[in-house]
C-alpha cells in the first residue's frame, strides 16, 4: 500500500522524481472543483496532485480566506482520520494545494454504470453518513466516493466542499442504501467511530478543523451535538431531511 | 465488431494508463488494424503491463518500447476500458469481479493470476464451498435465507451436507453473485 512521506519537502522530491500520467485524466472525471488535476507515478506508487483557482472559489461559494479548497479538503481528512474512516491518505502543500494517494478502485458513478449494483456494508454506511453530516458535505455525488467492491465500503473523497455554516445535502450512497437495504435502515449501531467521535472534544475539533469563520467554527460544533443523539442511520438521514425543509 | 473509433482508442488508452505504472507516451491504430501503444523506460518491468498484453493477446517489443495489440477488430473496446477502470488489473479487484456476474469473463479467463473457479463433485462439496464465500463476505444465514428466498432451515440442512435441489442451488448462485457453470 502506498504511504505519503511525512514532510511536505519529501512528498516533493517523490513527485519531482516521478513521472507526470497527463494520459490517465485526460477523460478522467473531474475530481472535484480544481483547475490542475495531475497523477504522477512515484517510486511509491501513483500521487495525486490538485490546485484550486480563484475561480474555483468563486464557483464553490468558499471565501480562501476563511478556509480554502485545498485547506476544507484538508481538514476533513484530519477529521476522517481521527475518528477513524477511511479515506486516501492526503497532505496539504499549500494553501491551494493538496497530494493524495492514488486508490486502484473506481467512483461509484463508474462502478454503477460498467459493472452494476453496489453492495454496501450497513457499518461502513453509517459511518460515512456520521462523516458527511459532520462536516456538513454538500457535493457527495456518485463521483466523489469510491466503492471498494472488495469490502463493500465507500471510501469519501473529494470532500472539500465542507464545513460551512448551512447543513449538508443528502449524499449519493445514502440514497442508495435508503432504496435498497430496508432492513438496515432503523436498526441501531454504535461504531467505534461513533464512539471516537464522542471522545473529540470542542476544543480537539477547533484544533482538527481550524475554521476562521467563527459562525462555520460554530456550525461544526453544532453539527457535532446533533449526532449525540443518533442510533441509526434512518436517524442520519432524518438529520438531512429535516436540514433541507 | 469494428476497429475502435477515435474516442475510443483515447479513452481506453487513459483507462490504461491507470492501470500500469509505465508512462504512455504516444499511441495509434496502424494500417495493418492493430494498436500500437509507445511506452516510456521501465515498461519490461511493469507487471500490470504484461498481464494486459497476455490478456488482450498483444506483445511487448522491447527493442523499441512499443505494446502491440494486434486484431483490434476482434476486441470490444468500451468492455475492455470499463473492464480497466473497474479492477486496474489489481489482484484483488479481479479476482471479485471473476466470481461475480459480470460482462469481463472473457478478460478474467485470459487472467492466469484469477482461479477462483472451482469443481463441485458431491453435495458436500457443494456446501463447503458454498458456505466458504459465505463465510468471505461476512453473510449471516439470516441474509442469505433473505436473498435466497430459502428458509435458514433448509440452508442448514445443505450446509449440514443434506441434498439440495439444482433450482435452491441456483437461488443461492444468483444471491451470492456467483456463476454455475456446467461444462
Amino acid at each position: 500500500m502506498t504511504h505519503l512521506p511525512r514532510t511536505i519537502l519529501a512528498i516533493k522530491k517523490l513527485l519531482d522524481g516521478g513521472t507526470e500520467l497527463p494520459l490517465a485524466t485526460k477523460n478522467y472525471p473531474s475530481r472535484g472543483q480544481t483547475a490542475v488535476q495531475k497523477l504522477y507515478q512515484t517510486k511509491k506508487g501513483k500521487l495525486f496532485l490538485k490546485r484550486s483557482s480563484e475561480q474555483n472559489h468563486i464557483d464553490c461559494r468558499i471565501d480562501p480566506k476563511v478556509g480554502s479548497i485545498a485547506e476544507r479538503e484538508y481538514w476533513a481528512y484530519r477529521l476522517a482520520r481521527a475518528i477513524g474512516l477511511r479515506v486516501p491518505e492526503l497532505a496539504l502543500m499549500d494553501h491551494h494545494t493538496t497530494v493524495q494517494v492514488w486508490l486502484d478502485i473506481p467512483d461509484g458513478h463508474l462502478y454503477k454504470m460498467s459493472q452494476g449494483i453496489m453492495e454496501f456494508s450497513a457499518e461502513n454506511i453509517f459511518n460515512c453518513a456520521i462523516f458527511d453530516w459532520l462536516t456538513g458535505q454538500v457535493d457527495r455525488h456518485d463521483a466523489n466516493y469510491l466503492y471498494d467492491y472488495v469490502h463493500y465500503e465507500v471510501v469519501p473523497i473529494d470532500s472539500a466542499h465542507a464545513f460551512l455554516k448551512y447543513e449538508g445535502d443528502l449524499p449519493d450512497y445514502l440514497h442508495l442504501f435508503e432504496i435498497g437495504d430496508a432492513v438496515e435502515l432503523p436498526k441501531k449501531r454504535n461504531t467505534a467511530l461513533k464512539k471516537n467521535l464522542s471522545s473529540v472534544t470542542d476544543d480537539q475539533m477547533r484544533e482538527l478543523v481550524p475554521l476562521r469563520d467563527e459562525g462555520e467554527a460554530r456550525a461544526l460544533l453544532a453539527r457535532k451535538y446533533d449526532l449525540r443523539s443518533v442510533r441509526s442511520i434512518q436517524d442520519i438521514i432524518t438529520l438531512f431531511r429535516r436540514s433541507a425543509r | 465488431m469494428n476497429r475502435p473509433t477515435k474516442d475510443e482508442l483515447n479513452e481506453f488508452v487513459n483507462a490504461l494508463q491507470l492501470s500500469i505504472d509505465t508512462k504512455i507516451v504516444g499511441f495509434k491504430q496502424a494500417p495493418d488494424a492493430s494498436v500500437i501503444i509507445k511506452l516510456a523506460e521501465g515498461a519490461s518491468k511493469d507487471r500490470n503491463l504484461k498481464k494486459f498484453a497476455s490478456m488482450v493477446g498483444g506483445f511487448f517489443q522491447q527493442s523499441d518500447r512499443v505494446l502491440r495489440i494486434p486484431n483490434a477488430s476482434t476486441i470490444e473496446w468500451q468492455k475492455l476500458t470499463s473492464f480497466l477502470y473497474v479492477t486496474r488489473l489489481t489482484k484483488s479487484n479481479v479476482k471479485i469481479i471473476s466470481g461475480i456476474k459480470s460482462r469481463y469473463d472473457f478478460f478474467v479467463e485470459k487472467d492466469a493470476a484469477v482461479q477462483s473457479s472451482f469443481v463441485i463433485d458431491s453435495i458436500r462439496n457443494a456446501a463447503d464451498r458454498v458456505f466458504a464465500i459465505v463465510e468471505e463476505r461476512k453473510m449471516t444465514m439470516r441474509t442469505l435465507a433473505e436473498k435466497s428466498g430459502l428458509t435458514q432451515t433448509s440452508l442448514s440442512k445443505f450446509k449440514a451436507g443434506g441434498d439440495i435441489r439444482l433450482s435452491s442451488l441456483i437461488k443461492i448462485a444468483n444471491a451470492l453473485g456467483v456463476r454455475l457453470k456446467i461444462e
